[in-house]
């Protein structure tokens, strides 16, 4: 199953997401969390910390900063590469983070 | 009558952590004192207009008065003056606010670069003397990063007391390695704040970044924000609405000490 949860800033999407991740895993399931926001949070809902959080690659990035050849070629691989494991075996993977402004691309 | 110095201030931190507040009171509390203000909205997913007191209406973008130069660049069109296109795109709101939303996206398309060029047109053209802006950026790092804040004289990050809202603050500073940017000043608005250790573990998070302001959690502009109207309406004497009106007090002699630095020997 798959479950998207969007909402307003400040709403409680992550605390949601994290909190919701956290107990299907504790229930068995087989949970990838992903954080789909340009300013990701939802490693501290999971647990991981704020440092885990802050310092988490973000996969964009890190394919646009790699050879195309060197890129996986599965989903699989991409989680394996980029995820992370954090409390109750929830993966998280962080999909893009604005970590430098650009000039004149609103 | 002699208009105080005009500055231009933007709002910027995570969804939630109270930025059309800041800036919605802010904006009421400014013109009050007899600023001519502008308050932008540039959220595509607009929430500025209740926090100042204005019936939320459905705003079109701005294309109608962009058009593309010699470069194929879309700018402002050249036949009206910046200050004509506000005056026909902005609403009027109360204490004579004049208020102009970025505007719905209402497809699945790209946001339209003649919009967004006409809107940066009027957050950068406008006559700096004459014009107080307040601009709400959008929520998270997106936009702002994308080079919207850096329009501003003064960049106030508005950090609640929770980690997420930190995190996201000290992304946000990062709009200052522009090399375009105007901001003379990046601060601190803590908002929300409980008690004292509440307002430490911020200022001890961001270090560098100078707290210009600090608003207390304040039940009452919850409930306006339950309600659906502005804080400044609901309570004028509400503790945070009063803390806001510190803010201004404090922008107002940022900006003097500037303006006479300028005009200096």
């Amino acid at each position: 199953m798959k479950i998207a949860i969007a909402g307003k800033g400040g709403s409680g999407k992550t605390t949601l997401a994290g909190t919701l991740s956290r107990l299907l895993a504790r229930r068995g399931f087989e949970v990838l969390a992903v954080d789909g926001d340009a300013n990701p949070n939802l490693g501290l809902s999971l647990g991981l910390g704020l440092q885990m959080t802050a310092e988490l690659v973000a996969a964009r990035q890190e394919l646009d900063l790699t050879p195309v050849d060197a890129h996986p070629t599965s989903i699989e691989g991409i989680i394996g590469r980029f995820g992370v494991v954090g409390p109750d075996g929830v993966q998280l993977i962080q999909v893009s983070r604005i970590d430098h402004p650009v000039s004149g691309c609103p | 009558m002699i208009r105080p110095p005009a500055f231009r201030v933007a709002v910027a931190g995570k969804g939630g952590s109270g930025k059309s507040m800041i800036a919605g009171t802010l904006a009421r509390l400014l013109a009050r004192r007899g600023h001519q203000v502008l308050a932008l909205d540039s959220d595509p997913l607009p929430g500025l207009a209740i926090s100042l007191g204005i019936e939320p209406g459905d705003e079109p973008m701005l294309e109608a008065y962009s058009q593309q130069d010699g470069a194929g660049e879309w700018r402002l069109v050249r036949n009206l003056k910046t200050e004509t296109i506000v005056r026909r795109a902005a609403r009027s709101g109360p204490d004579g606010v004049l208020f102009l939303q970025f505007g719905k996206v209402r497809t699945c398309s790209p946001v339209p670069a003649s919009s967004i060029q006409a809107f940066w047109g009027i957050a950068t053209e406008l006559p700096a003397g004459a014009w107080t802006i307040v601009h709400d950026l959008p929520a998270g790092t997106r936009q702002p990063f994308g080079g919207w804040a850096v329009a501003a004289d003064v960049l106030l990050l508005v950090v609640e007391p929770t980690q997420k809202s930190i995190l996201s603050a000290r992304r946000l500073t990062g709009v200052t390695e522009l090399s375009s940017s105007r901001t003379r000043l990046v601060g601190v608005v803590a908002n929300k704040v409980r008690s004292a250790a509440d307002l430490d573990m911020t200022t001890a998070a961001m270090p560098g970044v100078e707290l210009i302001a600090a608003v207390p959690f304040d039940p009452s502009a919850a409930a306006a924000d339950r309600d659906g109207i502005a804080p400044i309406d609901r309570d004028p004497g509400a503790p945070a609405v009063r803390a806001v009106d510190d803010l201004a007090d404090r922008l107002e002699s940022i900006a003097a000490e500037s303006t006479s630095s300028e005009e200096g020997p």
